[in-house]
């Protein structure tokens, strides 16, 4: 927490001194639909979420969190529910025709850390990102999520993340309302196969500067 | 018929000038002399003209009994008498011409050979001019009446500066830059232009004064548009296009075909809630963006690339409009005028 505070303090400070930057942040509602091992072990959740990216010429780095409580759906087998926190960074950098280079990494705990798994994997992809009209853009990302790591065990040698995001507002990108899709998905597997897949929307509201 | 009319008619061009002078004339032995003219009877005239002249004459009556003299002898046929009594005039007023259209031709022609028998300068001219010292000169002109070296000076308070000098016969075309030696124009002030001509001992002069006044030359504002050039737009609105509905369609289309790929059979049909909601955002701001809002302007390169070639035209012309002002800060304008004779 005293981290990210910091992060925060620090992009908050930089901002201005450098002005061929562009620093953007937002807050969101995430919700989401988690499973595991079976169709029976499913949750769904919902919490906030924020996230701030700056570019630097053609680089950008990017950080997301979220906050969600997870509660069993009815007629499962799963019991109790979970909080998870999700944090993702990126760094991105433009190669050409709207297309971005991108890694990064992903982070998932589950508090109590036994009532669900516990994630973390290295990103490596790229993005596609389009100007729709003025203030609006959309863009697709796909990642592969490399040594994935759980707190169950086990290794994950397929395990993709999928993201659709959009955007829209003012044409100078001083506010706009912001959506996002990721699918995440992990073919986890320990003595026997125990996959696990999370779909998460967030919606949210972004500043620019 | 045609004979009489003819008569009368030359009788009507040798009157005319003798009849408009008599008007002026003091003398009123000059005056009989001229009305015996006007009646034809010359011997009277010639008589009579010759006695006006052993009297006390102004200048313009003698000048007018000469040119009786001259008219006279021309109608009788005395020609060497007729050009002396020319002469006369052209030596008391060297201005004087005859208009061929209203005297005899054959007097006329001897009033010309009159008029090459003497040395004088006449009809000296002196043009109004503004110039910038150095590019231009004031123009003069004159006649002179027999091959003479001819000194021409601008003669004033301030100074005497010579024009020209040179040998010259009949008309004289000069320009008069106006300037010292050294390249300086000359001081303001009240000038004369005196023209002296010099055959041998024969000496003629004519003059004329001018006024001759100093200032400065007026500078040329900068530029803030090349005249008849505008700027064009640098930006232009695209005409409407349907790919950004194409391409929500393809992205969310994608997303969806990965999502269905991606998902892991065992764990049960997935979960459609978040990505339907992120789809149909996305396809409702690409439908909005094709069909509702005006399309992004974009970047014009052709107009960018006309309005930097004019600005730096613009900056071209106001530079050299900078040099020429700096030079022209440095000039003087003369303005120079003639004044009525007698004036100072």
């Amino acid at each position: 927490m005293r981290a990210a505070a910091l992060v925060g303090l620090a992009v908050l400070f930089a901002a201005p001194a450098v002005r061929a930057q562009r620093v953007q942040a937002g807050a969101q509602i995430a919700f989401g639909d988690y499973r595991e091992v079976s169709g029976d072990l499913h949750w769904r959740g919902s919490g906030p979420g924020a996230w701030a990216s700056i570019t630097l010429r053609k680089l950008t780095l990017e950080g997301r969190f979220a906050r969600l409580k997870y509660d069993p759906v009815a007629g499962g087998s799963a019991t109790e529910g979970f909080k998870a926190t999700q944090l993702d960074g990126f760094a991105r950098y433009y190669m050409a025709s709207h297309v971005s280079a991108e890694i990064g990494f992903t982070k998932r705990t589950a508090d109590p850390e036994f009532d669900a798994q516990s994630m973390a994997a290295l990103r490596i992809g790229a993005r596609a990102s389009y100007l729709l009209g003025p203030g609006a853009t959309i863009a697709l990302r796909g990642n592969y999520l490399a040594g994935a790591k759980f707190s169950g065990g086990g290794t994950a040698p397929f395990a993709f993340d999928l993201g659709l995001s959009v955007g829209v507002g003012a044409s100078n990108g001083r506010y706009r309302v912001t959506g996002d899709y990721d699918f995440q998905t992990a073919h986890r597997k320990t003595v026997t196969a125990a996959p696990l897949q999370q779909t998460l929307a967030r919606i949210g509201i972004a500043f620019g500067f | 018929m045609t004979g009489r009319l003819r008569c009368f008619a030359l009788l009507l061009a040798v009157l005319l000038p003798a009849g408009a002078a008599a008007q002026a004339i003091q003398s009123a032995t000059l005056r009989r002399a001229q009305q015996a003219y006007d009646n034809l009877d010359y011997r009277q005239a010639l008589s009579l003209a010759q006695a006006s002249l052993k009297e006390r004459l102004t200048p313009t009556d003698r000048v007018q009994a000469y040119q009786l003299l001259g008219f006279t002898y021309s109608v009788l046929d005395s020609l060497t008498r007729a050009v002396d009594a020319f002469k006369q005039v052209v030596f008391i007023d060297p201005e004087r011409s005859l208009d061929p259209n209203k005297v005899p031709a054959k007097t006329y022609a001897t009033f010309e050979v009159a008029l090459r028998q003497v040395l004088v300068v006449r009809q000296l001219a002196v043009d109004s001019a503004a110039f910038v010292a150095g590019q231009g000169g004031l123009p003069i002109r004159y006649v002179v009446t027999q091959p003479a070296r001819v000194v021409t000076r601008a003669v004033g308070d301030k100074g005497n500066f010579l024009v020209d000098s040179s040998v010259w016969n009949g008309q004289v075309n000069l320009s008069w830059p106006a300037r010292l030696p050294t390249g300086d124009p000359v001081p303001a002030g009240t000038y004369t232009i005196v023209v002296d001509a010099r055959i041998g001992q024969n000496t003629a002069s004519t003059s004329q004064p001018i006024r001759v006044t100093v200032g400065s030359v007026d500078s040329l504002p900068h530029l803030t548009a090349l005249p008849g050039y505008t700027e064009l737009p640098e930006t232009e609105i695209p005409p409407r296009s349907w790919r950004p509905m194409g391409l929500a369609f393809l992205y969310t289309g994608i997303a969806s075909a990965g999502t269905l790929a991606m998902e892991n059979s065992s764990l049960g049909s997935g979960s459609r809630r978040e990505l339907g909601v992120i789809s149909a955002g996305a396809l409702i701001t690409g439908f909005i963006m094709t069909t509702l809002k005006k399309p992004a302007p974009r970047p014009a390169q052709g107009n960018i690339l006309y309005n930097r070639l004019l600005k730096e035209q613009l900056v071209r012309r106001n530079n050299e409009i900078a040099q020429d002002n700096i030079k022209r800060r440095q000039q003087v304008q003369l303005t120079i005028v003639p004044l009525p004779k007698g004036v100072r």
